[in-house]
Order: C-alpha cells, then structure tokens, then sequence
C-alpha cells in the first residue's frame, strides 16, 4: 500500500490509496471511449450490503467497485493505470483527457485532473478516517456528476454512439506530475476545485482545468504541427482496394465527377459542433446565389445527382469547369489526380460555407482565416480532391489505372490495371451507331478508311469480345493457370479489339 | 441542527418541459444524499444535451414521477400563476415527549432545496390568424424564439446542476449520521409542491399537519 510517509493509520491510508483508484475510475470511464460500460440498469449483480469502511473490488461475484457506496463497473483504462500512483500517495495524480488528430498525431489538451494529497501543517486538527471515507462518499457523488457535466463529455458521448471511425479522438495521459499550463491554455480554460477530504493528517484535493467551450479555436490554433491534406489512395471502397467496385462507377454523361469524400478526419466535429457552442467559429452565411457545393461521394453519383461543382461562392467566375485551385500555378491534368489541396493556403478573400448538407449528413466548414489548422484538418484534411464535373472525353478518373499505376505490383498487370484500362476503352470508345443515323458534320469521321456505318452485328461481335475479355479476367483472377488456348484466342480477341479500338480512336 | 436551505436559480420553462427540467434536478439531489450503495444510472435529458445521473432506485424513480404529475395538474389548474416552487425536503425523525394531542414523534428537516419554476406559454401566445401561406416572418421569429428560450434554458438547468454542487461541497457537517450498510436512500425525503400564493407559513403549517399524519401508528 502506498505511504503518505506520515503518521496516517492503515486505515486512512487504504481509504486515501482507493481514493486516487475511485478519481482514476470516475474519470476515465467517462473520457475513454469504447472501454467504458455506462448501462447500469442492465446490470442484473444482486445487491450486496456495503459497509461503511468501502467493500474492496474483489468481491465474489461481484465486478463492481463499491468503493465509497459508489457501484461502478470496470474500467480497463482505469485498471491498466492502478498501479500508477501506488508508488505513493504524497505523488499527484495528473490525468490530462486529449483530443487526438489520429492522422497527423498531434493533439490538444481538453482537460487536466488532479488529484492531490497534503499533508496538514499542524498534525491531529484533522478529521478521523470514518469522516475521511464519509467526505470522500459525499466528493464523488459530486464529482460523478461532473465529469459529465463538462464539454469533453459531450466528445465521449458522441464517439461512443456513433460506429463510426473518426479522425479525432480522444485520449488520456497519466502523470505524477503537474505540468505548467501555457499562457493560452491559462487564457482559455476554466478551474474548478472540490471541498478537499480532510483526512486525520491531510487533506485530498481534487482540481480540474478544462476547456469551457470545446470549440475549434482551441483545438485549430494550439496543434503543434502543421496538417495538410493528403490523399488516401487506399480508402475503404475504392477501386484500388475493390476493383470490381470501378464498374459501379460510370458516371452518367460520361462525366467524371468522382471525389474523394471529405469526411474523415473532421466528422466529429462537423456533426456536434453546433451543440458545443461554436459560434465564434461560425461562418456568415454567404448570400451569394451562387451557392457553393462539395463534392458528392461516390454513393451520390451513383443516384444520378450531378454534382455542381466544388468552389467556394467568393470566386466570381461562373465557369463551372474550373477547378478549384488553392495553388497559383497551373497544374497539367495528370498531377491534378494526386494534388493536394491545402486549405492553409486559401487565398484570401475565400471562405467556406458554415454547413452543406449532403444526403443528411451535415458537414461544416471553418474559418479558414481564423482556424487554418483546423479548416485543413476539417474540410479537405486527408483527401479532397477536386475535377472538372462539365467536360467529357478527357475527363480525369482518380482512380482509374494510368500507366503508372497499370504494373505496381513486381511489373505485373493487376487485376485493377486491366478493370482499369477497360473502362478506359469503352469510355473513349465512339458511340455505336445501330442502323443509319445522323450524322452532326462531315467531319464527324476523319478515317474515310473506315467509314461506313456500323451495324447491330459489328455491335454484337464487340460485345463478345468484351465477354471474353471479362472472362479471361476473372479466370486471371480465379487461378493462375490459364488454358493456353482459351486465353490466347481471348488475349488475341481481346488484343485484336483493343486494336480496333485504338485505330478507330486516331485522329 | 441546523437546516440548511438551498434556493435554486429560477427556471423558466413552458409546460412540456417541465418534466424533463424536474426530472433532472429532483435525480441530481437525491443522488448526491442517496449515500448508502448506489448503482448510478446516467440518463441523457431527452431536451437537452445534459446527462444526469439517477441514483438507480426505481422507488425514488417512481414517487418523483408521481410528484412531478401531481405538480402538473396542480398547475394546469391555476393557469394565470406563472410562479411556482417545488420543494425537495430532508428529515428526520426524532422522538420527543408525548403530550395531549401530539404525536410521539417528530420530524426534524436539517436540508431543504427550493426549485423555481416559471411557466411560459410561449406557443399558447401566438394567434392563429398569424399563419398565412408563403413566407411568415412571425413563424420565423417564433422559431428562433424556441431556440434562444430552450438553449437559455439548457444554460439555467447547467447552472443549477452546477449550484447543487458547489452546495453539497460546501455543506457537509449539517448531514446526519449515516447509517451502516445503507442502501440506495439514506435519509428520508418528501417533495412538496408550493405556488407563489404560499407563504413560508403556510408551508410549515402544512408540513406539520404533514407530519401529525405520518406519525399516526
């Protein structure tokens, strides 16, 4: 049992060693997310009578801490850290909750606990151990409350409900020692201190400095490192890691308008911001008619929505081809695939809409000038990627195989190479022409070498060489070992097509 | 022993919110003098973005239920007073001599918690000739009145949330001795509903008779 080094009873002493375990246990079952079990009303462990010197954890049967006629379950972030202050009890307990970028690291102190033993100046004045324990019963009522009271709480409940995996996270960090708070952190935190327990030669305190608003100026100006975004090739759902996933993409009209959905990294702060009283945060409304739009995930394209574009209202050109550039220079069509879009370096003048709402899901943009970290980190923090949604033939597929991309793998085609290239051709491929139809002009066929309008039965020999190409693909896929005829007439059907293609296609 | 009196900030609540506002501070007290072993429930408001905690005893779920109907019909029945007071009250009994016509026992409050309650009919206030087709700048306006009052009112319930602790922290010798192995509630506690038209006197008054008849035997 940890020493005070004083003149404490055992008694005492176990009652202060299980005080620093209870504080642990409140705190961080409300701050941990996903390791905390709150629904008590499920419990079904019959009662069991409580003394008034605390029943230990190690009841049989039972897996509740009783400890100060406060029945808690278990904690496992609480029960990883017991150990921690048990060294002794003159050591603080400092326990500081994080908010946790997960993507770039960095992280921002949300509220910072401390547990404190003193010893009393003049020993004996203090209160015996019966009324060390009752004062401790009466302190974590109070503290119980409010840990759920504060702001971080409302970031543990929402990563709690939802399912889903967010950027930012929450985290704690046990010390044993107090950490000077910076001038901001002083600034922009509030404290708040409990009635110590008086103990016969002591005294417990209990202290906290939080964050009163949970807002993204805090989290945007105070991040250590700067976040930029990046593109995640390799997201869940896309065609580098379901290739077959590429078919279901076609947009209609032959557009291109496939985005990266921006929701990552910000999701949680996006959904709850409103309720956390983020009105310095807020953005004016814009009442530019214009209004502007993110681009719509992959699901959206597939309903048939034609997304409008991604700009900010500020810039003035009507032109929807544009794109929506942060850097000055112009960019070629092939580094636009992978360009990073910072939204630290917005010209100035631009800014964002405080919410869009997409298919429900509202999505809220910062400040950019005011919060640049948190802006990148918020809209375009890990994969934004913005196209032309209006142009046709040349159009850009993120996510299609580019020759690059096409032998990643020891030099071998990838079965995503292949899917790719298909897709390729029959996007650039000319419109089948069943029977005689209109023709725009006279130079609608360059090639008089291959003039003549094609028929339902040229349509139909492609067709077939498509589905050979589809199966020796799948058959590629399904075994390595290919019959050598079946593939070499598919190869040589697919290579004649491909052939065909290509000569129809030349200028 | 002194009876400690808590006078909770005022709350201003329309009529489906009472419940919920009432629900909440009536659980935080109880639960921070329910001190024999409790299993805490957390629930979250259905209102708000607040959770309380409720100290998990259906029997003190079910008579703060009964009390807070019985302060909404009582209300209901005086429409034009907008002031009311609900009193969370604890006691407890002691012996004292036997004379005629008094009861053996007593009933000794050491804490009393004052809840302010005024009731607003925000939506009764507005007419029906106000809705037109089209745009209706009175429905926007009534709709951002809505918010303001309940996110005012979100603040006040924090407030006093925030008040029942820094009393419970700070008062602590007036609390009786608890008894051992306690479970759940430790000290016996009434709810009394009181109007604006009620004096303190009338109150005491009322809560002796309340007294004479629960010591009956």
């Amino acid at each position: 049992m940890a020493s005070t080094q004083n003149s404490e009873t055992p008694a005492t002493e176990q009652v202060i060693t299980e005080i620093f375990a209870k504080s642990l246990h409140i705190i961080l079952e409300s701050r941990s997310p996903y390791v905390s079990s709150r629904n008590y009303s499920l419990d079904q462990i019959p009662p069991s009578p409580s003394s008034s010197g605390g029943s230990p954890s190690t009841q049989p049967g039972g897996s509740r801490d009783k400890w100060f006629n406060l029945a808690l379950r278990e904690c496992p972030a609480a029960l990883q850290n017991s150990d921690f202050w048990r060294q002794s009890n003159l050591e603080p307990l400092v326990i500081e909750i994080l908010l946790v970028d997960r993507v770039s690291g960095t992280e921002k102190l949300l509220e910072r606990w401390v547990v404190q033993y003193e010893t009393r100046k003049h020993p004996g004045t203090g209160r015996k151990s019966k009324r060390t324990y009752r004062g401790a019963t009466l302190l974590f009522r109070s503290l119980y409350l409010l840990v759920r009271l504060l702001p971080a709480y409302t970031l543990f409940r929402e990563m709690n409900s939802s399912g889903r995996i967010r950027s930012l996270g929450l985290s704690h960090r046990i010390q044993s020692f107090v950490n000077p708070l910076t001038r901001s952190e002083e600034a922009e935190m509030a404290h708040l201190c409990l009635t110590p327990i008086d103990t016969p030669f002591g005294r417990l305190k209990h202290s906290v400095s939080y964050l009163s608003v949970v807002d993204d100026i805090s989290i945007g100006s105070e991040l250590s490192t700067p976040m930029s975004t990046e593109l995640i090739p390799d997201y869940v759902g896309s065609p580098t890691t379901d290739p077959l996933k590429r078919f279901q993409t076609l947009p209609l009209g032959g557009s291109a308008p496939i985005c990266v959905q921006p929701g990552r990294r910000h999701s949680w702060s996006t959904d709850r911001l409103g309720s956390l009283n983020l009105s310095p945060c807020s953005l004016p409304t814009h009442s530019d008619p214009q209004r502007p739009s993110i681009p719509l995930p992959l699901s959206e394209v597939q309903k048939g929505k034609r997304p409008v574009g991604c700009y900010p209202s500020s810039l003035s050109s009507p032109q929807k081809a544009n794109l929506f550039r942060c850097e000055s220079a112009p960019v070629s069509r092939d580094s636009e695939r992978n360009q990073l879009v910072r939204f630290g370096e917005l010209p100035s003048g631009v800014s964002l809409p405080k919410e869009i709402s997409i298919g429900g899901d509202a999505i809220r943009y910062l400040d950019v000038a005011k919060l640049p970290l948190a802006s990148g980190s918020c809209v375009g923090g890990s994969n934004v990627q913005l196209l032309d949604l209006h142009e046709d033939s040349d159009a850009n597929y993120p996510f299609a195989s580019d020759d690059n991309r096409t032998k990643n793998y020891e030099g071998e085609r990838s079965l995503a190479a292949i899917v790719g290239e298909l897709l390729r051709m029959l996007e650039t491929a000319p419109k089948l022409q069943i029977g005689f139809e209109k023709s725009d002009g006279p130079d609608q066929n360059p090639n008089p070498a291959h003039s003549g309008s094609r028929t339902a039965a040229n349509a139909l020999e492609e067709l077939r060489s498509y589905m050979h190409m589809r199966d020796s693909i799948l058959s590629q896929s399904g075994s390595h070992s290919l019959e050598p005829k079946p593939e070499k007439e598919s190869n040589s059907k697919g290579s004649n097509s491909e052939k065909e293609m290509k000569e129809r296609n030349r200028p | 022993m002194n009876c400690e009196v808590c006078e909770l900030k005022e709350l201003v609540v329309e009529q489906f919110e009472i419940r919920e506002v009432l629900r909440c501070i009536l659980h935080t007290i109880i639960f921070h003098r329910a001190l024999g072993l409790v299993r805490p429930r957390d629930i979250n408001c259905e209102l708000f973005e607040l959770t309380y905690v409720q100290c998990g005893v259906p029997e003190v779920e079910k008579e703060i239920e009964e009390k807070i109907t019985e302060f909404i019909s009582k209300i209901s029945k005086h429409p034009n007073r907008r002031s009311h007071q609900v009193c969370l009250s604890f006691y407890e009994t002691k012996d004292k001599q036997p004379a005629w016509f008094s009861s053996k026992t007593e009933r000794v409050y050491w804490e009393r918690w004052f809840i302010n309650l005024q009731i607003t009919n925000q939506r009764v206030n507005m007419k029906p000739n106000q809705t037109k087709v089209g745009f209706d700048p009175g429905e926007k306006l009534s709709s951002l009145e809505e918010k303001l009052h309940r996110t005012a009112l979100e603040t006040s319930v924090r407030e006093n949330l925030f008040q029942i602790i820094k009393f419970v922290n700070e008062k602590m010798d007036h609390l009786p001795h608890i008894p051992p192995n306690a479970e759940g509630i430790s000290y016996p506690y009434e709810i009394t509903i009181l109007s604006s038209s009620e004096s303190s006197l009338d109150m005491l008054k009322r809560m002796l008779q309340t007294g004479h008849q629960t010591t009956l035997s």
